[in-house]
């Protein structure tokens, strides 16, 4: 009688019972066809194991993400990142330190920032609705209702900026078509407002949001250090995320014609 | 449960053994993220979180094969054993390892695949039947079946060998005296 290959391969993983284990240890030490097969599901597993790990590559994270971590610690639980945990694009994350935002411009971190859409993105679908809400315009730092609705060029803001207020404690940014080699300088202030100077191109202002139209040179980009969530995008794909006291560059800000520079202190 | 201790165990091996089954390291930190914040919204001991965790991925990864059927299709594709010359100046040799690696695991179901790749992360027997939805009494049957199958597939020109080799064997056995029934479930 020969042991069956499910049970050989039960005895190689240690799934037998101690009693068949003896009875399939006694039976391979005097049957040359049963230790044969043996020695090949070992061997086979020797090469699957071999096999599998020549598919491997270093996990994207070797510490828990920011955005899972804050979920994890804060009270709402993890509703809040449904978005980010499922966008294709926020993987690799640098921390900064709440402290560390509140203070602009000594440490720098240079990356260049995705200059391509994500089609049919969450993260393009909700540019597109902040877009579509247009309300307000702000040129050259002073507020104009009755501009609301329309374009304005956006060299006007290259002096005092273009603000805009919170919305419930959220801002964005959206960066449309940047010139070739546009810098974007991104900090984090005491101000109570975001901000944005740019040279060339157009803006829009809406309920906390902003979108620049082919900015080009160099952009300035303020984000209040109190607001609980703020995110820049550039064509679409989300560059640079502010959530709470943390600060990130996503992964999107590997290849583009433009350049982020995120100015925090130290 | 403690959430970021569940994250620093589970992260690198979910992440090894969804990698593994889906060939795309980007869609696989999809997977183990959302696995990790579904698991946020369901604490449980920590016993079962490694579990948990590897059954909410195999789900999460049948579910992208379902929603990227053409995307499956480019895959296998892909990794279709190579017809022809493979141009082997344009291959490093890294290059054609995963592929042949690829080309066999494309050539197991879809289930025998994950019963393989759990296994492979140590996963108890009956741990992998709740995984995957088969029946315990099942698990070495097919997980037998599944490694002949990658491991055939993986190397043919070995498999061919140690067929001979076996036949060779039980050739000379059946000259000996005794005689033997094989009662092999196979």
């Amino acid at each position: 009688m020969h042991v069956s290959d499910e049970i050989l391969l039960a005895y190689l993983d240690q799934e037998v019972e101690a009693a068949e284990r003896s009875a399939v240890a006694e039976h391979v030490e005097r049957c040359e066809a049963c230790a044969d097969r043996l020695a090949t599901l070992l061997a086979a597993t020797g090469r699957t194991r071999e096999a599998l790990e020549s598919l491997d590559v270093e996990p994207p994270w070797t510490n828990i993400p920011p955005e899972l971590l804050a979920a994890a610690r804060s009270e709402g639980g993890p509703d809040s990142i449904r978005s980010i945990a499922t966008a294709p694009s926020v993987r690799r994350a640098h921390r900064l330190s709440g402290r560390a935002m509140a203070v602009a411009a000594s440490m720098v971190l240079l990356l260049a920032a995705g200059a391509w859409a994500i089609p049919g993105s969450p993260v393009r679908d909700w540019v597109s609705r902040s877009i579509t809400a247009v309300a307000e315009i702000f040129g050259s730092g002073t507020p104009d209702p009755a501009a609301a609705g329309q374009d304005q060029v956006g060299g006007d803001a290259a002096g005092s900026g273009v603000f805009v207020e919170p919305l419930d404690g959220r801002v964005s940014i959206a960066v449309r078509q940047p010139g070739t080699g546009t810098l974007v300088r991104v900090s984090v202030t005491d101000a109570t407002r975001a901000s944005v100077r740019a040279t060339g191109g157009s803006y829009r202002v809406g309920p906390g949001s902003i979108e620049i139209v082919e900015p080009s040179g160099e952009m300035t980009i303020q984000l209040p250090g109190v607001i609980a969530d703020a995110r820049i995008e550039i064509d679409g794909r989300l560059v640079v995320h502010k959530r709470g006291g943390e600060i990130f560059l996503t992964s999107a800000a590997d290849s583009s014609k433009a350049q982020i520079l995120l100015e925090t202190g130290g | 449960m403690d959430f970021e201790a569940a994250f620093h165990d589970h992260n690198a091996p979910l992440f090894r053994y969804v990698n593994r089954l889906l060939g795309d390291a980007d869609v696989a930190a999809d997977v183990v993220q959302e696995s990790f914040v579904r698991l946020l919204r369901h604490p449980m001991p920590d016993v079962e979180v490694r579990r948990w965790l590897f059954t909410v991925a195999t789900n999460l990864v049948r579910d992208h094969a379902r929603m990227e059927t053409r995307r499956q299709r480019l895959l296998v594709e892909r990794y279709s054993p190579p017809r022809g010359d493979p141009g082997p100046e344009e291959m490093t040799s890294r290059a054609e390892r995963v592929d042949a690696v690829r080309g066999a695991l494309s050539q197991l179901a879809p289930r025998d695949r994950e019963m393989l790749l759990m296994r492979q992360e140590g996963f108890r027997y009956a741990e992998i039947a709740e995984a995957v939805g088969v029946a315990p009494g099942s698990v070495g049957t097919l997980l037998a079946r599944a490694l002949r199958r990658f491991s055939d597939a993986l190397e043919p020109a070995h498999a061919e060998r140690a067929e001979r080799h076996v036949a060779d064997r039980r050739h000379d056995a059946s000259d000996g005296a005794d005689s033997r029934t094989d009662i092999s479930r196979e």
